[in-house]
């Protein structure tokens, strides 16, 4: 109980002390932090997918690529409002995400892991080998903007984020989070508890994909681009695993911190090149062999 | 204590990032290109030299031109935290570069949302100045300082029709690679070949990933055409090695990019021996301004500027011109200075176009202003053989290919 | 009125018949012994009751209603509730939190109804875990969870409750906590089955039993009706002691193997304790017990697979500050319960595997031997391991321990799982070994009459103790009517 009010004391810090970076930080950093909040609502996501149902998702882009090409697609190539087309690659993700569930039902662990890994890569190869309506490895422009103004933009991923954070985190600590964990525990048992796991299956992976999905939608209208690289490809995969580990998994909230330190340490290594991402990867064991339990353990204690 | 060590860490990082961003007294202009392409290389080199001369001249009007240069990695997304970090951090008054259509479009709403000229001095689809017509006060930011794709169909068109009529050539296949710019191109190829009297029996396009040419070129084979008709960037040293070691009796005609710099000769250990392609510029009298140049960038990279480097040197003179005549680095007036533009340069006479064309701020494609040149490789040299006035050598045609 | 119907149930997997029509009822308020030997097919009973399985033939009913076709859930609903033996629950939940998901309702929903923490308190209080209400499961000793896993199956507010061995790895006292308070909410109106291989145990809990043999109802009735049924007594007894294989006459008394072990812990559960063990060369000790009464860790021990405290010498060395692999090159072989057989290599590859430092032609020599004493390796030498039947299996196990020409062989059940006729072909090899090869052998068997049958020496491995240590007949007269109820 006592963590519990403390994640809520780091929540509203984290939101807080971001909150005001329009005014602290350099235009350009403010940038990084607009696209650091949709990356955390990608890492929450994958949280509450694999810290509290137990699924083990190699594939989170597989949902976010989705939603993400979906929207630009639909902006591209007809006249929907921008809405429309953002409500349309968050239903894609969606079914992206139940595409997920009959596998989910009978494979467990790492079979299931591998299935999720196999959906990043086909999706991949599928936007490559459509390259004349997906642009390919490049990646296309999308036409759409919801606004030029940069501070209107960061609050909106602010907000976005920070909703997100509020659903999932009450998501999480609901009667239903706790179900979810039952059933990962071990679904057998969560069966005999009388509790039909398919139906919450289906829910946890809607969940996920709603705001990933969504999260995806948002940032590829806000950088006007979508690309392989940014929204489908092993590396965005590896990151948002990294940041949830380092931000300390099965805490909704942790998952936030570990985008910010990811995406924020990237970009001050940025002189490094390449290497910036080995870099990375070293400091981010470095942070999981001091704190087991993540960034967030500085605030909340060992669970 | 532990909150404290947090507060610490995030004012930081704040600091270390934001310490670059420190007011600075000369011209900024940045370069976003492909670093490791031949293109992409060759914007960067143009932009350098360039830069090099305009400030050992005193710079534009004693404010020397600072570069920074962004590598995107061949990727949209990273383009465009380049170009907001050019912006934001660096303050540049200008972004040029880009070959890839794909970035350059993907660039064009950061240069609307953050006021800032782009110039595109590698880019040809028509779909970047298209936007800038129909909608000017949004795009009017956006230049494309290179001959759009439909264009160059029409450069390859002009150059069969003007200099190889008296092979009394008939069939045509087009081929070219699978990309944004390509599009227009064979669009545009389609119409002009069969007006010249060229009939085109047959049209494919293929990944740019493609390693294996082998199915492509025997469907090619099968439909026996005199030329080959091209469209390649990404691609375009294996074909051409396959070509000449299968010595497939067709002429190569059409863009091959990475063919109009002097290193392809060794990269295809003369496999190129006869490939003809379009290009902005070359070692070629098209203005009195081209060879002095061209000498100078081989001095300096041991290398002949593939077209990047013709259009962003260009590209450079004239935003530094622009700059002198508005007297200022305001961005309306600045683009009023550019649309002004009357310069006479390496690749030649160039305009823009008005945002009354389709094309609006496009360079104007017209004989005696610009129209490009036909460049063939002949005996390791690469000649130029189209416009005839700038022309330093007669079309050849190889031995193994159908005259 | 019947709660619960079983009619003529069958229940196969691939070949092999894990319930062969099996018919029993559970009438109201009934507690009901379902007990059997291990692999007799109880869990299957079990699984097929809550909807794990669903059966090839026959019907269940519950309340007159067929349900053997519905799924696990809806079964719940309709009133049966399960206590798993080995439950995984909620690590980082409090014991509160844990009872508490029992208490949800199958409905999506983000708040708690109000008066949860409540009703959860009251169940914890049913089954003495109040003191525990804010303490992680993760911390906790096993017999506090099993409560807290009863009061989950309470929260369902069954008409039905199935423990599955709820004493298995529990301490004397735990036990007798855990029966006490069985016994208090059995007089709570519903029925109960309770499933144990442990006929003592449930003895006095039950009002009738049902003993379960390879599958099949062997007896119905009151306890006492059960236990003096002939066949529940083979089964669970072993045959009558002129069954006994003949003694062999030339054991010396030089004592090969000695093993005094204080205290086995795992995390806190103390599995074994004040163990003494002596072993004379060629002898044919067993050590039999209950499931988790410490049987295998004790055999761990004696080849360093497992921490302990202690000291155990082989023919005068020393052996707890050693390594397996150097107990194992001293000349100790185990038959691990597991096998532990490299599932994908042939049957030779797998006898070669030991061998791998002696020179081809010891090699040769020794295959031979080993072939000769099983012949049926030989004819499928070149066949994967892992699609050998069990028994094969087992033998080529024990063959695998042979290559290396043991002094001592220790086994751990070597006889689970297998079909009676498979135990006479395995019964004779140990015989063989035992007074041809003239090998030490210290055999773990739950299967008394397996263990009895070739003993020199047998003792009773029970709650961590080690009693007896008589000679098999000895052991008959004594133990073994109490081993049974």
């Amino acid at each position: 109980m006592l963590g519990k009010s403390k994640l809520i004391i780091v929540f509203i810090a984290i939101f807080l002390i971001t909150g005001v970076a329009p005014w602290v930080v350099s235009p350009y950093i403010v940038g990084v932090i607009t696209m650091a909040f949709y990356f955390s609502v990608f890492v929450m996501s994958w949280d509450l997918l694999f810290g509290y149902s137990g699924e083990v998702n190699f594939g989170p882009t597989f949902q976010i690529g989705t939603g993400a090409y979906v929207t630009a697609l639909l902006n591209l190539n007809t006249s929907l409002p921008i809405g429309i087309c953002i409500i349309g690659g968050t239903v894609a993700s969606i079914i992206a995400g139940l595409v997920l569930v009959a596998p989910a039902l009978r494979l467990r662990g790492p079979y299931f892991g591998l299935i999720t890994l196999v959906s990043v890569f086909l999706l991949g190869e599928m936007i490559t080998i459509f390259a004349q309506y997906t642009g390919g490895e490049i990646g296309i422009s999308i036409p759409a903007i919801i606004t030029t103004n940069q501070i209107t933009n960061f609050y909106l991923a602010w907000g976005f984020s920070a909703i997100s954070a509020i659903a999932m985190t009450i998501i999480a600590n609901s009667p239903l989070g706790l179900i979810l964990q039952a059933s990962a525990q071990d679904p057998q048992e969560a069966e005999s508890l009388k509790f039909n796991i398919t139906k919450y299956k289906i829910l946890a992976f809607s969940v996920s994909a709603l705001f990933s999905g969504l999260s995806g939608a948002l940032l590829v209208i806000y950088l006007g681009t979508v690309s392989v690289s940014l929204v489908v490809s092993i590396a965005v995969v590896l990151q948002i695993i990294i940041s949830a580990i380092i931000g300390g998994r099965r805490t909704i909230i942790g998952p936030v911190l570990g985008a910010f330190f990811i995406i924020l340490l990237r970009q001050w290594l940025q002189p490094l090149e390449q290497l910036s991402y080995a870099v990375v990867s070293i400091l981010g064991l470095i942070v999981l062999m001091l704190l087991p339990d993540g960034l967030i353990s500085i605030f909340v204690g060992k669970r | 204590m532990r909150y404290l060590k947090l507060l610490v860490f995030i004012v930081g990082l704040v600091f270390i990032s934001t310490s670059a961003a420190l007011a600075v007294r000369p011209i900024n202009v940045a370069i976003i290109a492909e670093e490791g392409t031949l293109v992409g290389d060759a914007i960067v080199n143009g932009a350098k030299l360039a830069v090099k001369q305009i400030n050992a001249k005193g710079g534009v009007d004693g404010k020397p031109i600072k570069l920074f240069i962004y590598d995107d990695h061949m990727k949209a997304t990273d383009a465009v935290q380049a170009f907001q970090r050019a912006v934001y951090d660096h303050h540049v008054v200008a972004v040029i570069g880009s070959w890839i259509s794909e970035i350059a479009l993907s660039l064009e709403p950061w240069a609307a949302r953050l006021h800032t000229i782009y110039i595109t001095t590698g880019a040809a689809s028509p779909k970047i100045t298209e936007k800038v017509h129909k909608n000017y006060r949004r795009y009017k930011y956006i230049f494309q300082l290179k001959y759009n794709a439909i264009e160059m169909a029409k450069t390859v068109c002009n150059f069969i029709h003007d200099d190889l009529a008296n092979y009394h050539y008939k069939t045509a296949y087009v081929a070219s690679e699978n990309a944004a710019w390509t599009q227009p191109l064979d669009e545009e190829y389609l119409k002009c070949l069969p007006k010249i009297g060229i009939k085109v029996v047959g049209h494919l396009r293929f990944s740019p990933n493609t390693t294996d040419f082998t199915p492509i070129f025997s469907k090619i084979k099968a439909k026996n055409p005199d030329i080959l008709i091209t469209g390649w960037a990404h691609t375009g040293l294996q074909e051409t090695v396959q070509w000449h070691e299968e010595k497939l009796p067709f002429l190569i005609v059409g863009i091959n990019a990475q063919a109009s710099t002097s290193d392809f000769w060794k990269k295809s250990n003369g496999a190129t021996e006869g490939i003809i392609t379009q290009a902005e510029g070359s070692p070629a009298p098209i203005t009195s301004k081209t060879i002095p140049f061209v000498k100078s960038y081989e001095k300096m990279y041991n290398i002949t500027p593939a077209y990047g480097g013709y259009t962003t040197y260009d590209a450079m003179y004239i935003l530094a011109n622009a700059i002198k005549k508005a007297k200022t680095t305001n961005t309306n007036k600045l683009i009023k200075a550019l649309e002004a533009t009357n310069y006479v340069g390496v690749m030649g006479h160039i305009k823009f176009y008005p945002k009354s064309s389709p094309f609006a701020h496009g360079i104007v494609y017209k004989k005696g202003l610009a129209t490009g040149v036909m460049l063939q490789w002949q005996h390791g040299k690469l000649e130029t053989v189209w416009p005839s006035y700038a022309a330093t050598a007669k079309v050849f045609i190889p031995p193994f290919v159908k005259k | 009125m019947n709660v619960l119907e079983l009619i003529n149930v069958e229940k196969r997997f691939g070949g092999i018949v894990a319930t062969n029509n099996v018919s029993f009822n559970v009438e109201e308020n009934e507690t009901l012994g379902l007990i059997g030997p291990n692999g007799a097919g109880k869990s299957t009973i079990m699984h097929l009751i809550i909807g794990i399985h669903r059966p090839n033939e026959g019907k269940i009913k519950f309340l007159g209603e067929e349900i053997q076709n519905l799924p696990i859930h809806k079964r719940i609903k309709k009133g049966i509730a399960v206590m798993f033996q080995h439950s995984r629950p909620l690590k980082r939940q409090s014991v509160l939190e844990n009872i508490k998901v029992a208490l949800l309702k199958d409905k999506i929903s983000i708040k708690f109804p109000k008066d949860i923490n409540k009703k959860a308190e009251e169940l914890a209080k049913k089954v003495a875990l109040q003191d525990f209400l804010n303490r992680h499961s993760e911390e906790l000793p096993f017999g506090v969870i099993r409560r807290m896993e009863l009061a989950k199956a309470l929260a369902l507010n069954p008409k039905l409750l199935l423990l599955d061995e709820p004493f298995a790895g529990l301490n004397h006292s735990e036990v007798k906590e855990f029966s006490e308070i069985v016994n208090s909410i059995e007089k709570q109106g519903f029925s109960i089955i309770l499933i144990d291989h442990n006929v003592k145990a449930v003895y006095n809990m039950v009002d009738r039993m049902v003993a379960i043999h390879s599958g099949k109802v062997i007896s119905i009735g009151t306890p006492s009706e059960v236990i003096s049924n002939p066949e529940v007594k083979r089964v669970f007894l072993g045959e009558e002691s002129s069954n006994f294989l003949e003694k062999k006459d030339n054991i010396s008394d030089e004592e090969i193997l000695s093993v005094k072990i204080k205290s086995l812990k795992y995390n806190k559960a103390e599995a074994l304790r004040n163990i003494e063990l002596k072993v004379n060369r060629g002898q044919f000790v067993s050590i039999v017990g209950l499931n988790g009464a410490g049987k295998t860790s004790l055999l761990k021990s004696i080849l360093s697979l497992v921490k302990y405290e202690g000291e155990i010498y082989l023919e005068g060395k020393a052996l707890h500050n050693l390594k397996t692999s150097e107990i194992v090159n001293l000349g100790m072989a185990f038959v691990p319960e597991t096998r532990e057989l490299f599932k994908y290599l042939s049957v030779e590859e797998n006898l070669e595997i030991p061998m791998h430092d002696l020179d081809n032609k010891t090699l040769k020599e020794r295959l031979d031997e080993v072939y000769s004493i099983f012949p049926k390796l030989k004819e499928r030498r070149k066949q994967m391991a892992g699609t050998l039947s069990g028994g094969e299996q087992q033998m080529l196990v024990i063959a695998r321990a042979l290559v290396r020409k043991p002094k001592i062989m220790v086994m751990d059940e070597p006889t689970l799982g297998l079909a009676p006729i498979i135990l006479e072909e395995i019964s004779k090899i140990l015989d063989y070994m035992h007074k041809e090869l003239d090998l030490t052998i210290i055999l773990a068997e739950q299967n008394l009459h397996f263990a009895l049958k070739h003993s020199d020496v047998v003792h009773l491995l029970e709650h961590g103790n080690l009693i007896c240590g008589c000679s098999r007949k000895e052991f008959s007269e004594k133990i073994g009517e109490k081993y049974l109820a």
